[in-house]
C-alpha cells in the first residue's frame, strides 16, 4: 500500500484519502487505482461523496489526509500554477453542463483555446468545428446555451471538455435527466472517445445498465470506503450485501432505509418505548 | 466557503461581512494583473455595467437638474438672488447629488446585475467549470467586473452632472427666464475645477464605484448557490451599497472639502 | 465576432461620451472657462481696501472681461494693497488716466476690478500703473451706516416707556432692539394694533441712562443687514424738551421693505447681467 510512482497503466492512484466535512467522515482511508486508457465507473448510494471524490482529483477540494496522485503528481500539494497546468489536461463534464451563458455554442467550445493559447482564428475555428462534429452538433454552433436541450447542452459541454485532447475526462453523472435517445448518444460518445483517442474516463453514475455497456471497471463505494470493485460482470455476480442491495435496488440493507434517528416510540411520546 | 459566518448577532455578522469583503478586495487586487490578459472581458463588462446604465443615468440627471433649478429659483427669489441659481445647481450637483445619486442608481442598475450574474454563474457551476478549465474566475469573472465598475462610475457621474446642468439650464433659463449670460457667468465664476470637479465628481465617484463594485462582486461570489441565495444576495447588494455610499460620502466630504 | 465588435464600439462610445462630459464640466462650467489664455500684459493698481477681491477675479471694461487679477500683495510699510492685473494684449489701448475700481457683481456676488476709461492720449504700458483707483465699497459697510448692528441694551439702570404709532411695523416684534446711532438703548415691550386709529402702537422701553432724547425725535422701523431682523431706530430731533416716561413719539417712519427694494433691483438688473456695474446697486439702498 505504499504510494510508489504509478506504473504506466495506473493514471490515478488514491491512497489513504481521509476527508471530514461538517463533522462527517466522507472518506475513510480510501484507496483506489484508476487504470490508464480505460473507462472506470464509480458507483454508490447518493451522498457517499462520489462527486466529492472527483473534486479531490481536480484539486477543487483537499482531503485531511492521504494522497491523490494524478499522472504522478500529488494533487493536494500542487502549487496553484502546477494545479492549473494539470487541469488543462483534464476534461470535466458537469451534471448540469455548466456552459457559459454569455457565449454561443461555438465560443463556449472555443473558450479554453482562447484562454490558454494564441492560436490564429482559422485554427481555432477548425478545432472547434471538429470537436462539435465529433459530438454531432456542428450545426448548433451559433445557438446560445439557453436554446439547447439538456442532452445537446451535455454534448456541447463534452466537446468543450475534449477541445484540448485531455488525457483524462471526468464525467459527473452524465446520464441524469436524459431521455433514452440522448442517453445512448452520450454513451456512444464516451465509448468512442475512449476507443479512438484512448482518453481515460472516470464516470460517476447510477445507471447500472448504461454503465455495464461502457465501463471496464467499477468501484462501488459506501461509507467512505470501497466496498466492491471489479469488471461489471464480477461486480454483478459478487454476492456481498452491498452489491446485492445496490444492484438489486433493495430499499433496505447495509444502506439503511431509515436516516439515523432516536428511538421511534420515544419520539412519538409512548412511555414504554425502551421495553 | 469563505463566508461561513456564525449566526451570533447582527454586529458580529456585519463585522464579519466587512472583514471578508476586505479580504476579498485583496484577492481581487491580487488577481488584477492576471485579469489584464482578459482585457476584452473587461471591455465587455464596461459595456454592460457602464454603457447599459447610460439611459437611466441621463434621464435621472436631467430631472435632478430640472427639479433643483425649480426649487432653487423659488427659494432664491425670496432673497432676490435668482441670479445665483446656476451656481447653486452646479455646486450641489458636483459636490453631492451627482456622485451620490449616480452611485445609488449604479448600485440598483449595475450592482444588482453583477451580483445576480455571478451568483447564477456559481449556482450553475460556471465558476467551477472555469476553475476546471484552468481559468481563474477571480481574474476572469470578478476582477473585470470590479474594474468595469471602477471605470464606469466616474464616467457615468460626469454624464449625470452634464445632464444635470443642462436640465438646470432648461428650467432656469428657458422656462423661468433667468438670463442666460448670468446663469453661466455666475456658475463659471464660482465652480472650481479642483475643489468641485476633481474632488467632488471624480474622486468621490471613483470611491463609490469601487465600493459598489466590490460589494456587488462579493455578494455574488459568496452567494449560496441556490435561487433563494442569489435573490438574497441581490437585495443585500442594494442595501449594503446604499449604506456604504452615504456613509462614505460623509467621510469623503469631511476629508476632501 | 460581430457581437464582440459591437461591444467594443459601444463601450468606446461610452468612454468617449464620459470623457466629453468631463471635459465639458471642467472647461465650460468651472472657473477654467474664465481662466485667461491668450498673451497678456501686467498693470499695477493700488487699492486702500480690496474687500473680497481674490486672485483670478475678472478684470472688466464696460462689463466685458478683458483679463484677470494676477496677484494681490500687501506692500510692506504701506497700508495699500498692490494688485497686479493681467490684461489681454488685444486691449492694449487703455488710457493712462483710467480709473480702476473694485466692484461687486450683484449684491451677493464676487468682486471684480472694473476699469473706466479716461481721456489721456497716453496708454498704460506693460508693467505700468493705473494711478487712479477706487477701493472696494463694502456693501455691508454702507448698509451698516444706516442700520448699525449691535446687541440689545442691558437695562440695569431701569427703563422708561414711550409709545409710537406706525402704519406698518413689518415683522417687528416684542423684544426687538431699540437703537440710536446704531447702539442698542432699549427694547420693544409690545406691538399691538390700535383698534380706533387702525395702525400699530409700539411700546418702547428705553434705558434710563438715555433720558436726554429730544421729544421731537423720530422713530423708524429698520432692518439689520439685508435679511436680518427688524428693530426700531431713533433719530434724535432738536427740541429742548426730553422724552419722559409715558410720552408718545409723534414722528415715525414705518418699515421699509428693504427686501422688496433690493429684490426688485436684482430681478430687473439680472436682465442685463448682474456683473454690470454694481456700484449703482447701492444707490437705492442709500436713498433712505
Amino acid at each position: 500500500m505504499n504510494a510508489a510512482a504509478p506504473s504506466d497503466d495506473t493514471l490515478i492512484r488514491i491512497r489513504g484519502l481521509t476527508t471530514v466535512l461538517n463533522g462527517k467522515k466522507v472518506f475513510d482511508a480510501l484507496d483506489m487505482d484508476i487504470p490508464r486508457g480505460k473507462v472506470t465507473a464509480i458507483m454508490g448510494p447518493s451522498g457517499t461523496g462520489k462527486t466529492t471524490l472527483l473534486k479531490h482529483i481536480t484539486g477543487q477540494m483537499r482531503g485531511d489526509a492521504g494522497q491523490v496522485l494524478v499522472d504522478g503528481k500529488n494533487v493536494p500539494e500542487l502549487s496553484r500554477e502546477a494545479l492549473y497546468a494539470l487541469r488543462e489536461k483534464i476534461g470535466y463534464l458537469f451534471q448540469n453542463s455548466a456552459l457559459l451563458t454569455d457565449f454561443d455554442v461555438f465560443e463556449n467550445v472555443a473558450f479554453p483555446l482562447r484562454q490558454h493559447t494564441k492560436l490564429p482564428e482559422v485554427l481555432i475555428r477548425n478545432i472547434v468545428l471538429t470537436k462539435l462534429q465529433a459530438v454531432g452538433l456542428r450545426g448548433a454552433a451559433p445557438l446560445m446555451p439557453s436554446e439547447l436541450s439538456g442532452g445537446m447542452a451535455r454534448r456541447v459541454a463534452l466537446a468543450r471538455a475534449i477541445v484540448f485532447d485531455p488525457m483524462l475526462i471526468l464525467y459527473d453523472e452524465p446520464f441524469v435527466g436524459l431521455d433514452p435517445i440522448a442517453l445512448n448518444q452520450v454513451l456512444k460518445l464516451i465509448r468512442t472517445l475512449n476507443e479512438t483517442l484512448g482518453i481515460t474516463s472516470v464516470l460517476v453514475a447510477h445507471e447500472l445498465e448504461a454503465i455495464k455497456q461502457v465501463a471496464d471497471h467499477i468501484y462501488l463505494i459506501a461509507n467512505g470506503k470501497v466496498v466492491a470493485q471489479g469488471d461489471p460482470q464480477t461486480i454483478a455476480d459478487d454476492g456481498s450485501p452491498w452489491t446485492r442491495q445496490f444492484f438489486g435496488g433493495e430499499a433496505d440493507g447495509p444502506v439503511p432505509f431509515q436516516y439515523p434517528a432516536g428511538d421511534y416510540a420515544e419520539a412519538l411520546g409512548f412511555p414504554g418505548g425502551e421495553a | 466557503m469563505n463566508a461561513r459566518i456564525e449566526r451570533d448577532n447582527i454586529v458580529t455578522q456585519s463585522l464579519g461581512q466587512i472583514g471578508n469583503c476586505g479580504l476579498f478586495l485583496l484577492q481581487i487586487l491580487a488577481a488584477i494583473p492576471r485579469s489584464l490578459r482578459h482585457a476584452r472581458e473587461t471591455v465587455r463588462q464596461l459595456w454592460f455595467v457602464g454603457a447599459m446604465s447610460l439611459t437611466i443615468i441621463m434621464v435621472c440627471g436631467l430631472f435632478v437638474g430640472m427639479v433643483l433649478s425649480l426649487q432653487l429659483y423659488h427659494v432664491l427669489s425670496i432673497f432676490g438672488g435668482t441670479a445665483a441659481t446656476g451656481t447653486v445647481v452646479a455646486i450641489a450637483i458636483y459636490r453631492e447629488l451627482g456622485p451620490v445619486v449616480t452611485a445609488l442608481l449604479f448600485a440598483g442598475r449595475a450592482g444588482t446585475a453583477i451580483t445576480a450574474e455571478i451568483g447564477l454563474m456559481r449556482a450553475t457551476d460556471q465558476i467551477a467549470a472555469m476553475e476546471l478549465m484552468a481559468v481563474d474566475p477571480l481574474a476572469y469573472v470578478v476582477a473585470p467586473r470590479f474594474l468595469a465598475g471602477l471605470i464606469a462610475m466616474p464616467l457615468l457621474c460626469c454624464v449625470f452632472c452634464a445632464l444635470g446642468i443642462f436640465g438646470g439650464h432648461l428650467v432656469g433659463v428657458t422656462w423661468l427666464g433667468i438670463d442666460n449670460g448670468t446663469f453661466w457667468s455666475n456658475m463659471t465664476a464660482t465652480v472650481d475645477v479642483w475643489q468641485d470637479i476633481i474632488n467632488g465628481v471624480i474622486w468621490k465617484s471613483l470611491a463609490f464605484g469601487a465600493v459598489v463594485a466590490l460589494i456587488a462582486v462579493y455578494q455574488g461570489y459568496t452567494a449560496p448557490p441556490t435561487s433563494e441565495g442569489v435573490a438574497y444576495a441581490t437585495t443585500r447588494t442594494v442595501v449594503a451599497s446604499s449604506i456604504a455610499i452615504l456613509a462614505l460620502d460623509f467621510v469623503l466630504t469631511a476629508f476632501l472639502m | 465576432m460581430s457581437q464582440r465588435k459591437s461591444y467594443a464600439v459601444g463601450t468606446g462610445l461610452f468612454i468617449v461620451l464620459g470623457f466629453a462630459a468631463l471635459a465639458y464640466l471642467a472647461t465650460q462650467t468651472s472657473s477654467v472657462a474664465n481662466r485667461h489664455q491668450g498673451a497678456s500684459y501686467t498693470v499695477d493698481a493700488q487699492f486702500e481696501n480690496i474687500g473680497q477681491l481674490k486672485e483670478r477675479a475678472p478684470v472688466k471694461i464696460a462689463g466685458v472681461r478683458v483679463g484677470q487679477v494676477e496677484s494681490i500683495a500687501l506692500e510692506p510699510g504701506k497700508s495699500v494693497a498692490d494688485v497686479k492685473l493681467a490684461i489681454d494684449k488685444q486691449y492694449a489701448t487703455i488710457p493712462a488716466d483710467s480709473v480702476a475700481t473694485i466692484f461687486t457683481s450683484g449684491l451677493l456676488g464676487d468682486q471684480y476690478v472694473g476699469i473706466e476709461y479716461g481721456h489721456a492720449k497716453q496708454y498704460v504700458a506693460a508693467g505700468g500703473k493705473l494711478g487712479l483707483t477706487r477701493s472696494s465699497q463694502p456693501l455691508e459697510e454702507m448698509l451698516g451706516k444706516f442700520f448699525g448692528a449691535g446687541g440689545s441694551a442691558d437695562a440695569i439702570g431701569g427703563s422708561y416707556e414711550v409709545t409710537a404709532h406706525f402704519s406698518n411695523v413689518g415683522s417687528l416684534s416684542a423684544g426687538s432692539p431699540v437703537k440710536m446711532a446704531g447702539v442698542a438703548i432699549g427694547r420693544v415691550l409690545s406691538v399691538q394694533a390700535e383698534p380706533t386709529k387702525l395702525d400699530a402702537v409700539v411700546t418702547l422701553a428705553i434705558d434710563n441712562r438715555y433720558n436726554q432724547i429730544p421729544d421731537d425725535s423720530a422713530a423708524a422701523v429698520f432692518t439689520s443687514g439685508l435679511i436680518g431682523s427688524q428693530y426700531v431706530a431713533i433719530q434724535p430731533g432738536g427740541s429742548p424738551d426730553m422724552l419722559k416716561n409715558g410720552d408718545e413719539m409723534i414722528l415715525t417712519q414705518s418699515a421699509m421693505q428693504l427686501e422688496d427694494l433690493i429684490g426688485k433691483f436684482l430681478v430687473n438688473g439680472s436682465g442685463d447681467g448682474a456683473k454690470k456695474d454694481a456700484g449703482s446697486s447701492t444707490t437705492p439702498a442709500g436713498k433712505h
